[in-house]
């Protein structure tokens, strides 16, 4: 199995290695067409940053991209118990907590590279870049918003992504959408609080 | 055209109930997954892409 240290280069998707690499294709059209043709706009405007880890071989193949915002999770309410002992400390308190996140907008491996855990890796080296003492601001959450495919929840699932929303359906009323629509997408999260370094 | 990134909803209600149990569970669990090695790997990579 390939590992990133090892076999690939960590670098920002830019617009000459786009030129200069092979094609990516990580099996869906949507994010093929948004890292080849939006995701250096999207950075130029400060909207998200892509990186991406690419083979050491000439031209070079972009093995897995990624592209991250900064982002947050909203909650107006809290629970009852928590209210009363709130409003008795802190009256007036506006029952609003935030919680600082990093979203990953965009994630694909390639088609060569998927069965390798090259997704697994990937996933493990953003928990570990955004729990760094040296990361500037404070982040608690990842969130990202899956494909609702059974492989895609499954991979974040098994990499203890949870859904923010419990059903579907509650998602799809969240989004004021039919019942009886498909989501293309389930908002997940994971919770960095979990991890540790012990150094 | 890709699908646009979704914005995350305040949330309300039971969803806003149910994911405040479980942030505020997570603080009785926090650092209970050893990371270090993911750690020196991901910073391993970000000095070899001189990033770190």
């Amino acid at each position: 199995m390939q590992n990133l240290l090892d076999a690939f280069r960590f670098v920002p998707l830019t617009n000459d290695l786009l030129n200069t690499s092979q094609d990516f294709d990580c099996g869906h059209l949507d994010l093929n067409d948004f890292f080849k043709t939006n995701s250096y706009a999207f950075s130029k405007q400060l909207l998200g940053k892509t990186y991406c880890f690419t083979s050491e071989e000439s031209p070079p193949q972009i093995v897995c991209a990624f592209t991250i915002s900064n982002d947050s999770i909203k909650v107006s309410e809290l629970p009852n118990s928590r209210k009363k002992i709130l409003n008795r400390h802190i009256p007036h308190l506006k029952h609003m907590r935030n919680y600082p996140a990093v979203l990953i907008g965009r994630l694909g491996v390639d088609k060569q590279y998927q069965g390798q855990n090259i997704g697994g890796q990937l996933l493990d080296f953003i928990k570990a870049w955004f729990i760094d003492d040296n990361n500037k601001t404070g982040c608690r959450f990842i969130i990202v918003d899956a494909y609702n495919e059974n492989a895609v929840l499954s991979y974040y699932l098994k990499n203890q992504f949870q859904f923010l929303f419990s059903t579907a359906e509650q998602e799809k009323s969240f989004f004021d959408l039919p019942l009886d629509s498909v989501l293309s997408t389930r908002l997940m999260f994971f919770d960095l609080l979990f991890l540790t370094t012990r150094t | 055209m890709a699908i646009p990134i979704k914005v995350v909803p305040v949330l309300k209600g039971k969803a806003a109930r149910d994911f405040i149990l479980k942030a505020d569970a997570a603080l009785a669990k926090q650092g209970t997954i050893d990371f270090s090695k993911q750690v020196s790997i991901a910073n391993k990579i970000l000095e070899k892409a001189k990033m770190k």
